[in-house]
């Protein structure tokens, strides 16, 4: 065994029996080195202490005959104490001192004289004085005791040592050799002759199944099987792989291993190709080589070349190319891809998209065309559009306007009807022909809805004026009301909700025989930044089914295609109105059945002005007073009975005269009888009534004369708005005493151009005859003096020339057209405020901004309908007939800012007396304006102070009421509410005075209202003329 | 109090009792040369350690047997028994020899006669042949 197992340590120099046996033996060796010293250390210590306490007895044995030896410095007694000493083995030798020489000095014969350790020293006392030191021993103890007995232990204990490691080593090589060497040898014999394969196993070695080699040997096992199911997976995917996989030296090229595609790829048997360098197989081999090392140094690349089969022709090829290491060796591994197909495909592929792109191109080059041509025809057709409009409304505008022309110079009935018919035909037309053009905008998106201050009341007055003659005509009654709740201006599209109204109204009093057309505007609900408002109109009509109802709102679609005929129309309006509904925020509907009239509806959302809402105009002077109403429309009853009670007035209303004659016999105490002239009777009731009447006619101008005979106040047109009526009933009751009926009840435009401004001159820019011509007849026809230009320059030379009132340009004209002409106009310093209106064919919205940008006041829609043009005129003349009146204050805003715009200096200026908030409202929001209403009232009435107190002690009752009454209205108008509620009250007692009532108090609030007038005069000074000292004026204000 | 009075009672015994002894003087012959000696030449004279006197004769000195054990117990605090063994421990090896033993009449007819010779008696028996030379007190 021992012979056996020293062969074994000498073949295994390195064995793991050998390692851990030096390993085991330097520990015990360490740890039994470290006892030994620990031990020895101890054991010397101990015997020195031994020692020590020896040599301390033996001095103590001898101390006292020691003392008395110093004592007496007796040396021979010293002597033989020393002797004593020394011959103990552990004293070496022993010096007595006396007190003054050396008494005895004894040395152990044996004593090496280098080796004298330190000596233990004792002090010798006096023995009859413990405190006199008389002498001292000194004892030199033996070292060579201990160090003999340390030696002797350190023998013994290294010689046990030795021994016991030597046994150690030989027993730890023993069982290390059999117990893990060789079994673990055996197991390393089996793997090195251990063949790869599927039965691939180590034979367990015998008795030691269990143990940690028996579950090394299993783990081993497992893992050869594992790397076997690896392997034969791997092997499978490279044997089955399509491409060809080649292991590659990198060194030297040669192959080393090819998989069974390489070989078909290259047509070698196995053992030919291994045969082979890289070279023969791909001929530019060291080229990619060096490529991939400049390439990719840690991971593979991908190169094409063209391999070599093995008859000598080349295919395409994709090699992805990777580097590993293989032991002690770098390999390359090919992934071969025969790649000629593919190319060939490519090839091919490339070929159809550069034919494929050509055809794009082709196609993108026709598109292009088509596109450019349907975008050409897009704008043909847009110009189209713009031009048939134009084309067909000029002579259609002739047709109109001359057919109105003759009808006026006609005498025949016959042939008046005639033309009559020839316009309503020429009027169809044009409404279909808008209808049509406005839809298609709609449709196109380009309808685009404007922000406009928005007043309700004109809107209404503009829309029943349009459709009065119609109405009329028909025998129908036409009635508005106009929800009280409802703010009177707000911000909106007018001219599309017009449109709309005039398609409800012309609906209506088309489809309705007999009966009443009812306008009405409701409050529906708040919503943000502004309010909902309802518009209804409901007619007696025909009524409509509900299946008529449903497709109503349709394109092109009427009721009954029956009435088509009957009716005419496009059947478009409703659909306008439910797309203006549908933009505005809001629905449309109707409320209907066959034979009991309709109610059309809608719904549009209105912002609120920026400015708060303009308080009700002194509602307190009509508070109270008690209005008979008598009309036999109860619908009109309801309306004037709405508008009167938002004014706290108190409403009896009767239907016919009968009943109005015995509720007046009843009562008496009416203030006011609103009567509808129409009714049989009314000239006898209105005589008899007593009380202030007034008349409401639907043709006004027909009865004022009978009416006024019959003592009405004044006339006023049906339908009658609250607005119009309240300022009615306040001139009625409070106002001067004739009657006045004109203004207030008229509002035929036509007529009140006639008016006021006949002889006014007006230049007319149009090229085109026909127009002129209908244009001339429209504007003389109410008296105004027409100058016509043909084109632009000459408008700009008549411009020049003369000074007129109002100038109506055609947008489109040769040489210079209406926007530039505009514009120069407007440069001129005479023209900067006077209104020019565009005429124009183009409706469109930008049309009307373009307008307006180059200093254009307004618009007016061609062919130009007479009601149409005469609103407009009436409303720019008024407006210029203000500024004529009063040419300070262009004058005076040449100095700074444009006359309308800009915000003149004194503005918005909280004024004591005058509140300019409320004067800039009834000036609709106007500074220039409110500006010149200022400076009138101060005119006016700047000398005028103290003419009521002279008129009052004169007892002028009548012209007392009347100046109070001019002051009244005017300070309401500058908004110095103070004085007019002074006048107001003045105005009262005047009339009890006027009536002989008691007349002392009048004169406190004359007094009280001159000194008001004073205050208020000095305020318009400070404001008008804030350079000019004001002293001298107010002192001049209180001169009587 | 009572404490206080009681101790002084006891030290004025003591001086009382002690006053009763006779004062023990050591004493040289009076033509020996020698005026006094200090109480250590004294020691070291009668324990054998110097005894070469001041003019350099050697001392001679002679135990009283009548008074040894007072004069040694005065001297050096020793019982009679001490000084004894000290010497037997001298006398083993050493040469210095012990004082001479005499009564006191002799003691004091060696010292008178003999000049160095030292011993110690009563004051009371020093005549005027020898000289005190160290008063040891009671």
């Amino acid at each position: 065994m021992v012979t056996d197992s020293h062969t074994g340590l000498q073949r295994l120099r390195n064995t793991l029996a050998l390692r851990a046996a030096v390993l085991l033996l330097s520990v015990t060796a360490a740890v039994g080195f470290v006892t030994v010293t620990i031990g020895g250390i101890w054991l010397y210590r101990a015997e020195a202490a031994r020692l020590q306490a020896q040599l301390s007895q033996l001095v103590d044995a001898v101390e006292r005959t020691a003392s008395i030896a110093a004592f007496v410095s007796d040396a021979a007694l010293a002597k033989e104490v020393a002797r004593g000493l020394v011959g103990n083995d552990a004293v070496a030798r022993v010096i007595l001192n006396g007190g003054k020489q050396v008494l005895a000095d004894e040395v152990d014969p044996g004593l090496d004289p280098g080796r004298l350790q330190a000596p233990q020293v004792r002090r010798l006392h006096s023995p009859f004085d413990q405190r006199e030191v008389v002498g001292e021993l000194l004892l030199y103890p033996d070292g060579s005791v201990l160090r003999d007995k340390a030696l002797a232990y350190f023998g013994s204990v290294a010689g046990l040592l030795a021994f016991m490691l030597v046994v150690l080593l030989v027993a730890a090589l023993l069982v290390l050799l059999r117990q893990v060497v060789r079994p673990i040898k055996a197991v390393s014999d089996q793997l090195h002759s251990l063949d790869i394969d599927a039965e691939a196993r180590l034979a367990q070695p015998h008795k030691y199944a269990g143990d940690e080699i028996g579950v090394l040997v299993d783990d081993v096992n497992a893992l050869v099987a594992r790397v076997v199911a690896r392997d034969k997976l791997y092997g499978a995917i490279v044997n089955q792989a399509a491409d060809a996989i080649l292991l590659l030296d990198r060194q030297s090229g040669a192959v080393l291993e090819g998989n069974p595609a390489a070989h078909r790829q290259f047509g070698y048997a196995r053992d030919e190709l291994l045969q082979l360098t890289a070279e023969r197989l791909v001929p530019d081999f060291h080229v990619w080589l060096e490529n991939a090392a400049l390439l990719a140094q840690e991971g593979g690349h991908v190169f094409e070349t063209q391999p070599r089969r093995r008859d000598g022709s080349s295919f395409d090829a994709r090699i992805s190319s990777g580097a590993i290491r293989g032991g002690e060796r770098d390999l390359l591994v090919w992934l071969v891809s025969d790649v000629t197909q593919e190319k060939r495909l490519a090839e091919q592929l490339r070929r159809h998209s550069d034919e494929l792109e050509a055809t794009v191109a082709a196609r993108t080059r026709e598109l292009s065309l088509a596109r450019d041509s349907a975008e050409a025809a897009n704008r043909a057709k847009s110009s189209f559009l713009a031009n048939m409009s134009h084309e067909i409304r000029t002579p259609l505008n002739a047709i109109i306007g001359l057919t109105r022309v003759v009808k006026q110079q006609l005498d025949s009935p016959r042939q008046r009807s005639r033309m009559d018919k020839i316009t309503a035909a020429g009027r169809h037309l044009m409404s279909i022909i808008n209808d049509i053009l406005d839809l298609s905008k709609i449709e196109a998106g380009k309808l685009e809805l404007e922000m406009l201050r928005l007043e309700l009341e004109p809107l209404f007055a503009d829309v029943l004026c349009m459709v009065a003659d119609a109405a009329h005509e028909k025998g129908l009654e036409l009635v508005a009301e106009l929800d009280p709740a409802l703010p009177a201006a707000l911000c909106g599209d007018p001219t599309r909700l017009r449109q709309a109204l005039l398609n409800f109204v012309n609906n209506a009093i088309k489809f309705t025989d007999c009966g009443s057309v009812r306008l009405r505007a409701k409050m529906e609900r708040e919503i943000p930044g502004g309010l909902m408002v309802r518009l209804e109109c409901t007619d007696t009509g025909l009524g409509l089914s509900q299946e008529q109802q449903a497709q109503l709102f349709a394109n092109f679609v009427q009721a009954d295609s029956s009435t088509t005929r009957k009716y005419g129309g496009t059947g478009l309006g409703l659909a306008i109105n439910r797309r203006f509904a549908e933009m505005m925020g809001g629905e449309i509907g109707v409320d209907s059945a066959p034979g009991r009239g309709s109610t059309f509806w809608m719904t549009v959302g209105l912002s609120h002005l920026q400015e708060p809402a303009a308080p009700s105009t002194a509602r307190d002077a009509l508070s109270g007073q008690r209005v008979l109403i008598v009309d036999d429309l109860p619908a009109c009853r309801d309306a004037l009975a709405t508008a009167l009670h938002s004014q706290g007035m108190e409403v009896l209303q009767v239907g016919n005269i009968a009943a109005g004659r015995a509720l007046l016999a009843s009562t008496n105490q009416c203030d006011l009888v609103l009567l509808d002239w129409d009714l049989p009777g009314a000239e006898d009731f209105a005589a008899a009534a007593g009380s202030c009447v007034l008349a409401l006619a639907v043709d006004a101008e027909a009865v004022r004369a009978s009416a006024l005979a019959a003592g009405c106040r004044s006339v006023l047109l049906k339908p009658v708005l609250p607005g119009a009526l309240v300022a009615a009933i306040r001139h009625a009751l409070f106002g001067p005493a004739e009657t006045d009926a004109v203004v207030l009840a008229d509002c035929s435009a036509e007529s009140r151009l006639r008016e006021h401004h006949a002889g006014t001159r007006v230049l007319l820019a149009e090229d085109n005859d026909i127009n002129q011509e209908v244009a001339i007849c429209l504007l003389e026809a109410v008296g105004l003096v027409v100058d016509v230009a043909g084109n632009g320059h000459l408008a700009l030379e008549r411009a020049r020339a003369a000074c007129y009132g109002l100038i109506l340009m055609d947008m489109q004209m040769p040489e210079l057209d209406g926007l530039d002409a505009c514009r120069e106009i407007r440069a001129m310093p005479q023209y900067r405020s006077t209104p020019i209106l565009a005429m124009t064919a183009n409706a469109f919205a930008e049309d009307r901004a373009a307008c307006i940008a180059a200093g254009m006041n307004d618009h007016i829609g061609k062919p130009v309908e007479a009601d149409q043009l005469y609103v407009m005129l009436l409303k720019w003349l008024q407006a210029a007939a203000n500024d004529a009146a009063e040419p300070a204050p262009v004058q005076a805003s040449d100095h700074g800012s444009p006359p309308v715009a800009a915000p003149a200096e004194p503005g918005g200026m909280p004024a004591a007396g005058v509140d300019v908030d409320l004067g800039l409202k009834h000036t609709g929001g106007n500074q220039a304006f409110y500006q010149r209403m200022q400076r009138r009232f101060f005119e006016k009435y700047e000398h005028q102070t103290g003419t009521l107190q002279a008129l009052l002690g004169d007892q002028r009752w009548d012209e007392a009421l009347r100046y109070v009454h001019g002051l009244k209205s005017a300070a309401g108008y500058i908004g110095a509410k103070a004085l007019e509620e002074l006048a107001a009250r003045a105005q009262r007692e005047l009339k009890i005075a006027e009536a002989g009532g008691p007349g002392e108090t009048i004169d406190v609030f004359a007094q009280e209202l001159e000194a008001s007038l004073a205050q208020v005069l000095d305020v318009l000074r400070a404001q008008l003329f804030p350079q000019e000292c004001p002293a001298p004026a107010s002192r001049e204000s209180f001169d009587p | 109090m009572r404490l206080r009075s009681s101790l002084l009672g006891l030290i004025l015994f003591a001086c009382g009792t002690l006053a009763r002894a006779e004062e023990l003087v050591v004493v040289m012959a009076a033509g020996s040369g020698v005026e006094q000696l200090s109480r250590e030449e004294v020691a070291n004279i009668f324990l054998g350690r110097f005894r070469q006197l001041t003019d350099g004769r050697r001392a001679l000195p002679i135990d009283n047997q009548s008074f040894k054990e007072e004069f040694y117990r005065k001297l050096v605090g020793r019982s009679p028994a001490e000084i004894g063994a000290y010497w037997a421990q001298l006398k083993f090896s050493g040469r210095t020899q012990p004082p001479e033993q005499e009564d006191e009449s002799r003691a004091l007819a060696k010292v008178a006669a003999t000049p160095g010779a030292i011993t110690y008696l009563e004051r009371s028996k020093a005549d005027s042949r020898v000289r005190v030379v160290l008063e040891l007190g009671h």
